[in-house]
């Protein structure tokens, strides 16, 4: 492997990896506190590409497009959580079913009113360019995803670390009846962290469009990654889906450049053997379910 | 009471002669419609061994279904092994597979279960699609024979009928021997079944294995139906239509898996000609079950039906019987966190087919 | 009752089961279906294509090109009315097989028209094998066996291709560029293994090397370690074949990685066609490939067939628009030809595949003995319209190419399909396997 080569594919594999710590902070979030492995996640991401579409086809720009796709999800994820997860709160499994059976029916509308043709969103006119790294040429809006991924991950070890709120996250995610028992609303607290994995998965699929384009099915692929990146990185922690990300996406990189045709083992050999030696993930806790 | 049973008994027949004479009564159409609700429905009958008895929710089943299937095509297909002898050879595949799958699954339950046999089905589906020269990758296998006395349409869904008949009545003795009432235990309360002696390890073992085995027996029949075996016919969407199907119906029962499997069918085959936005209707239904029905359609119809009948009928106790779910739905609620009659404790863990006969029979027993 | 008569009581019944199902099972059900072939009356015609899943987007040109022709046409040949009644499979082989039964059995439908993915168009043919009184038109499942080692009698390319057609030209064409080597990058699964298999077959026979083999599986979602690969240096071209939504990815970072200016790409049909064409920017405008339809074909039949479609659905069609309605158009001439009677299948079938277009959206078109397509390869170029649409420009045409190329058809077939693990490097070995225009010997 040339040196080249090897910067290459180290800049794909964590500038990947940055795309996928975006949408699965919040799916892991989700996972962590509400013991919810959210399988409509994918849809969120690809239904936020979507209306992030719709924004730019009427001539918004990238950022619009970008905040619009998140709030707009956020809105659906709000509606999802109080309107149908909140009736089976606490019952694991309806909560996990009724995740798929809203992203069969997502899948099949975002069809119905975008279509089936591959998009691919434009890049923001401010990183459309391509820059000159020690003699490789990258281009610049995968640095803008890997600058956005260290702000997000920044963001949220303030907000965890610093804040009321990422305490009662904290203290959730180890102990639920804890939580309750300390008079805290946990039902809001679940819904907000819905909400915002929710924004996230919306914002991360306008970004996702330019990135890998948009279509149908894309939704259950990202899925896919996230799943890998939530079981190796371990439920609710944020240094988890930080390695967690950087590992799926630098082995999937590697992988496919070295033995492509086992690219897809090697990221879910790891994964069935955390699971079954590590279950609670690489850094997951010992938790009271 | 009389009445009653006279009822049950005459729709019963109803059913059996409809079934047996059904090829004579409607098109090959109708005919093809019901083998593939034969065949589908003991698949879901397979996910509901797990997870409706033994509450283990899998997502990972058609991975399953899928050695049966591709060990059918690779034995008969590239290497000219009679049919029979390839079925044989494909089920002990299943069955070596299924058990490997549960050796890795033993220690795992609820979301962790779910989530490692996703990864299980995501690894058949990969060899499948990446092992071309074994498998024919993404074209799939073409010219898997049926049996030669199962040619047509007819013989065929007769041929389905009677293999799926032959397993739902293994099923049916397997739920009710002490294997099959320990399994409820694991379900019904995991840590409480060590203490008692109960090797939870493997019960949950042997549970896998069993159902991986009916699944391929299901794949078998679905590849010789189609003369064709395919990677999506093992991809995750797959186990969570078989999923989708056990719940529908009711899981922890057996008409429960034939009635979903019949509405998936008939979505699929008749429906989906007249509607486009199908798979929004199926994903709609799968939604309300949850939401509405989580003991699925035949629960909701002891519940709401069966058991205020018997109750009139002056059958209290077998009324009540039904209304404490012992059949099933213990995935779905959250019965077992309240720990209302627990399975193991009231020794009755009888399956809700045929909640008459049970509450006898457990008296005569006791 | 104590628990032994109930067993007792069970054992009958199961025992009567066993008896009414081996009677039942000895004599035949009757009820022929209707069927809507024949003589007379309207002839009803199934068309399976997906229009919803992954490829709804050219599931959806097929059904509107199919519609195009009746529309412009009139749905009367002969006397007898077309009736098409559409089935979506969502390009699943199994669905496939379901929608063709129903289509078949309920409606009775006398021709099934579809599917687009090559393997729905194996599990058709599967199903239509047996089948004697159905007539199956394959107008784009190209899957190279369909008619070379697995020809299925009454399932008919018309309008249709094989995999590897364009890109047999495209092999020998590389080499007539100067280009030594050739570093090639296709979709992991048949579909690409057939296209790379032509191209590096003809490509090699005249002396080229493949220096790096890429395999990427469908649905890729980044491109990019495949691309950080390739060493503009190493090589002289780079042979692409990607399919769907891979496509448009491939294609943004071909430009992003810096290698479009760098390394001369040839394209695969699937790579740069049209209803990928119109998701995609600046960064398609002038790559180069291979197909065996450009709506850019400056010929009346073509401009024609674009202008309607341009009128009735408002974008340019690609070729899964183009083949459907060659299907429907070739169709319809051969029912002109019976005189409108479908009662002889096997005559019917022989008129249909004895059937030459003379002129079609795809230029000329025809079938050889085996049944595979003889038509014109192009060598395209993105260009831009007025419109700012972009669209496939003729830059060089080859009329009249065989499914086999320029070798030998006996000697071809006896070679397997061309899969990952064979695409015909060291074959042939001598110019006996060629029927013409042998390049061992000039070396």
């Amino acid at each position: 492997m040339s040196g080249r080569q090897f910067v290459l594919l180290s800049l794909n594999g964590i500038s990947f990896g940055a795309l996928l710590f975006l949408l699965s902070s919040g799916f892991t979030l989700i996972f962590g506190l509400m013991r919810i492995v959210n399988l409509a996640h994918g849809s969120f991401y690809l239904l936020g590409g979507y209306v992030g579409l719709t924004l730019m086809q009427g001539g918004q720009s990238f950022w619009v497009a970008m905040i619009g796709g998140a709030l707009a999800i956020a809105i659906l994820g709000f509606v999802v959580e109080r309107g149908l997860l909140l009736r089976v709160r606490g019952r694991t499994m309806p909560e996990v079913l009724l995740t798929v059976g809203l992203s069969l029916i997502f899948a099949d509308l975002a069809l119905a009113r975008w279509g089936g043709d591959p998009i691919l969103l434009d890049r923001p006119s401010q990183f459309a360019g391509t820059v000159e790294l020690s003699g490789v040429t990258y281009p610049e809006f995968r640095l803008l995803v890997l600058g956005l991924g260290i702000l997000l991950a920044a963001l949220m070890w303030i907000l965890q670390s610093r804040t009321r709120i990422g305490a009662i996250i904290r203290a959730g995610v180890d102990d639920r009846e804890m939580v309750s028992a300390l008079g805290i609303n946990v039902n809001a607290v679940f819904t907000g962290v819905f909400v915002f994995g929710a924004l996230l998965a919306g914002m991360t699929g306008v970004i996702g469009g330019v990135f890998l384009s948009l279509y149908p099915g894309a939704d259950g692929e990202i899925l896919n990654f996230a799943l890998v990146v939530v079981i190796l990185g371990g439920l609710g922690d944020l240094r988890g889906a930080i390695v967690g990300s950087l590992l799926v996406g630098l082995i999937d990189s590697f992988g496919r450049s070295l033995t492509p045709s086992l690219s897809y083992f090697l990221l879910f050999a790891p994964m069935a053997l955390i699971l079954i030696f590590r279950p609670r993930g690489l850094f997951g806790r010992a938790t009271v379910d | 009471m009389n009445t009653l049973r006279l009822v049950k008994w005459a729709s019963l027949a109803a059913v059996v002669g409809l079934t047996v004479a059904l090829p004579y009564l409607v098109s090959s159409f109708y005919v093809n419609m019901a083998t593939q609700m034969l065949f589908f429905g003991l698949f879901a009958l397979s996910i509901n061994l797990i997870a409706g008895y033994g509450g283990m929710v899998t997502l990972g089943q058609a991975g399953v279904l899928g050695i049966a299937g591709y060990g059918l095509g690779i034995f008969y297909t590239s290497y000219a092994v009679p049919l029979g002898v390839s079925a044989l050879l494909a089920i002990i595949s299943t069955i070596l597979v299924a058990a490997f799958f549960g050796l890795l699954l033993v220690r795992a339950s609820g979301v962790y279960f779910l989530m490692i046999t996703l990864a299980q089905g995501m690894v058949v589906w990969g060899v499948a699609q990446r092992l071309t020269t074994l498998t024919g990758g993404d074209n799939g296998l073409r010219g898997i024979a049926r049996p030669p006395f199962a040619v047509e349409y007819w013989s065929y869904y007769y041929f389905s009928l009677a293999v799926v008949a032959f397993c739902v009545f293994l099923i049916a003795r397997i739920v009710r021997s002490p294997f099959g009432l320990s399994l409820k235990g694991v379900r019904e309360a995991e840590t409480r079944m060590a203490p008692l002696g109960y090797d939870v390890k493997r019960i949950k073992l042997f549970a896998f294995t069993i159902s991986g085995t009916f699944a391929g027996v299901a794949g078998l029949l679905l590849a010789m139906y189609n003369n064709f075996f395919s990677p999506p016919s093992v991809y995750v969407k797959a186990s969570a239509e078989g999923l989708l199907m056990s719940i529908l119906g009711g899981v922890g029962t057996i008409t429960g898996a034939f009635v979903g499997s019949g509405v998936f069918v008939f979505v699929t085959n008749y429906v989906s000609g007249y509607m486009e936005r199908w798979p929004t209707l199926l994903g709609l239904i799968f939604v309300l079950t949850i939401l509405f029905t989580p003991d699925g359609v035949v629960g909701a119809w002891q519940r709401l039906v069966w058991a205020p009948l018997l109750r009139r009928y002056g059958a209290a106790d077998e009324a009540e019987l039904i209304e404490v779910g012992v059949g099933g739905g213990g995935l779905l609620s959250d019965r077992d966190l309240k720990g209302s009659k627990s399975a193991i404790e009231a020794g009755s863990a009888a399956p809700s087919e045929e909640p008459s006969e049970q509450v006898e029979e457990t008296r005569a027993g006791s | 009752m104590n628990a032994y008569t109930s067993r007792l009581r069970k054992a009958h019944i199961a025992a009567a089961l066993v008896l009414v199902l081996l009677l039942a099972a000895c004599s035949a059900p009757g009820g022929g279906d209707d069927e809507g072939g024949g003589e007379e009356g309207p002839i009803k015609v199934g068309v399976i294509v997906p229009t919803t899943g992954v490829v709804a987007a050219a599931g959806t040109d097929m059904l509107n090109g199919w519609n195009l022709y009746w529309e412009i046409n009139g749905n009367e040949v002969a006397g007898r009315t077309i009736e098409t009644i559409h089935e979506d499979n969502a390009g699943d082989p199994t669905t496939t097989l379901t929608k063709a039964r129903k289509l078949v059995e309920q409606d009775g439908a006398a021709v099934i028209v579809g599917t687009l993915l090559a393997n729905t168009a194996l599990a058709l043919a599967e199903y239509l094998d047996p089948l004697d009184d159905v007539i199956g038109l394959n107008p784009a499942g190209s899957a190279d066996d369909l008619s070379q080692r697995g020809v299925v009698d009454n399932y008919v390319r018309a309008g249709g291709w094989q995999s590897s057609s364009p890109t047999h030209v495209a092999g020998d064409w590389a080499y007539e560029q100067g280009y030594r080597k050739v570093i090639t990058l296709c979709q992991d699964y048949a579909f690409g293994h057939e296209n790379c298999g032509g191209f590096t077959n003809t490509f090699t026979d005249r002396g080229g090397e493949i220096v790096q083999q890429l395999w990427a599986p469908l649905g890729t979602p980044d491109y990019s370690s495949y691309l950080s690969d390739i060493d503009p240096a190493s090589a002289d071209a780079a042979f692409v074949l990607t399919v769907g939504a891979d496509s448009g990815r491939f294609v943004k970072q071909w430009e992003d990685f810096g290698l479009k200016d760098n390394l001369p790409l040839i394209g695969g049909e699937t790579t740069l066609e049209q209803s990928l064409l119109r998701a995609m920017g600046d960064e398609a405008v002038g790559l180069q490939s291979f197909g065996h339809y450009a709506e850019g074909r400056e010929d009346s039949a073509t401009q024609e067939f674009v202008d309607e479609y341009v009128d009735a659905y408002d974008q340019l069609p690609s070729y899964y628009s183009a083949s459907t309605y060659t299907a429907a158009q070739w169709f319809a001439e051969t029912l002109e030809a019976e005189d409108g009677d479908m009662s002889d299948v096997p005559a019917f079938l022989e008129t249909l595949k004895g059937y030459q277009l003379d002129n079609s959206p795809f230029g000329p078109m025809k079938l050889d003995e085996h049944g595979g397509t003889i038509a014109t390869m192009y060598l395209r170029e993105v260009a831009k319209d007025e419109e700012g649409r972009l669209y496939n420009q003729v830059v060089e045409e080859y009329p009249e190419v065989s499914q086999f190329w320029n070798y030998d058809p006996q000697a071809f077939l006896e070679q397997p399909v061309y899969t990952r693990e064979y695409l015909g490097e060291d074959w042939p070995e001598s110019c006996d396997q060629f029927a013409s225009d042998c390049p061992l010997e000039g070396e």
